[in-house]
């Protein structure tokens, strides 16, 4: 695995965890009939600070993570490979693409729950729902290209 | 991606350099171990740059590294 | 400029109408003055759902315009598919397009935060989609312009 895959596999993973919490957030809000706005938009708030911390030290944990094993393994100086070369910079651009499609008709989809009458709550919570689905889709196709060989 | 309609020595040519390994390749060349490997198994093709800078190191032309079936 | 080329005009020019049009009525809701910014009606969604859909039929009537036009001119058919040059210019435009509209998409949540209306936030959202749309076709464009 190249660090860029272990990257991958690392943000996968706790956006995976963000989009549970914020379910269970959700469902818990519409069972305890607190599905009100200041709680909503308290759980965006957190749901998208989350996304940016892990992100940011998702990527410097990793880094850390890998120079130890790699160390533990060789007895050696670590020797992180942590290029993006052309194949790696072009699966990148993949995943991207796939996000930014499956985000934008999720907003799209998300405004038509309003278009059926649904409060702007719903609108709100679908946003925030498909912008994690998106990044967890990316990550995913990133890896299936990885595994795929490009 | 379809089936590439390039292929490649670069296996040989390692094996017949003092069987350099992919690892080293990858470091002469740039890239990281894993598009090496893409690359013999035939799933990438490399860039123009990337494909010369294979030739180079193995001191070929770049004819010697990659061949070209056209398609029946 | 090459029959994409072209085809990214056709969708620039039909995002930037869908821009205008929603503009146009969005100013117009305003103006009537009785828009409750405190909630969103549903008359919000209709109308960012008919421009897409209007939106939509414009691009494919300026795509196969173009198309037509092109045809005339080369006295060719136009080749089907993108290349390879082509597909990484869509995808280098793609990753632009994302960043912008992540932009957008944080502008709009950090005017919630800051206690401006919702229907600010539902506006700022509704542009940032469309500048993300249109600054990757003009990332394109540039990108056909410089060749590479």
């Amino acid at each position: 695995m190249t660090f860029q895959q272990k990257n991958i596999t690392v943000s996968l993973a706790s956006f995976s965890l963000i989009l549970a919490f914020f379910l269970v957030r959700v469902f818990q809000m519409i069972q305890n009939d607190t599905f009100i706005a200041t709680n909503v938009f308290r759980l965006w708030g957190i749901t998208i600070v989350m996304a940016i911390v892990t992100t940011i030290i998702g990527t410097i944990l990793t880094h850390i993570v890998s120079a130890i094993i790699e160390a533990v393994r060789t007895q050696e100086e670590p020797d992180v490979e942590d290029i993006e070369d052309e194949r790696d910079q072009i699966i990148d651009l993949k995943g991207t693409r796939v996000t930014y499609m499956v985000f934008s008709l999720g907003s799209l989809l998300a405004m038509l729950t309003f278009v059926f009458g649904q409060p702007p709550l719903v609108m709100f919570t679908a946003l925030i729902f498909s912008g994690l689905v998106a990044q967890i889709i990316g990550d995913a196709t990133r890896m299936y290209i990885y595994r795929r060989g490009f | 991606m379809g089936k590439s309609n390039v292929s490649n020595n670069i296996r040989k040519l390692r094996f017949n350099h003092d069987e350099m390994t992919q690892q080293e390749l990858a470091k002469q060349v740039g890239v990281t171990r894993q598009t090496i490997i893409a690359m013999e198994q035939g799933k990438y093709s490399p860039s123009l740059d990337l494909a010369f800078r294979i030739a180079h190191i193995f001191a070929v032309p770049l004819e010697e590294v990659f061949s070209y079936e056209p398609e029946d | 400029m090459s029959y994409t080329g072209n085809q990214t005009i056709a969708y620039l020019v039909s995002s930037v109408l869908g821009a205008g049009i929603y503009s146009f009525f969005a100013i117009q809701k305003f103006q009537q003055g009785d828009v409750d910014v405190t909630t969103i009606s549903r008359d919000w969604g209709s109308l960012v759902l008919i421009v897409i859909a209007v939106q939509v039929a414009i691009s494919i009537v300026t795509a196969i315009s173009v198309t037509i036009i092109q045809a005339i001119k080369t006295r060719e058919p136009s080749p089907e598919l993108s290349d390879e040059r082509d597909k990484l210019f869509e995808l280098r435009a793609g990753r632009i397009s994302y960043s912008v509209f992540g932009v957008g998409f944080l502008i709009a949540m950090i005017t919630l935060a800051a206690g401006l209306p919702p229907l600010v936030m539902f506006n700022i959202f509704v542009f940032s989609l469309y500048a993300a749309a249109i600054i990757g076709y003009l990332v394109q464009l540039y990108l056909y312009r410089r060749g590479f």
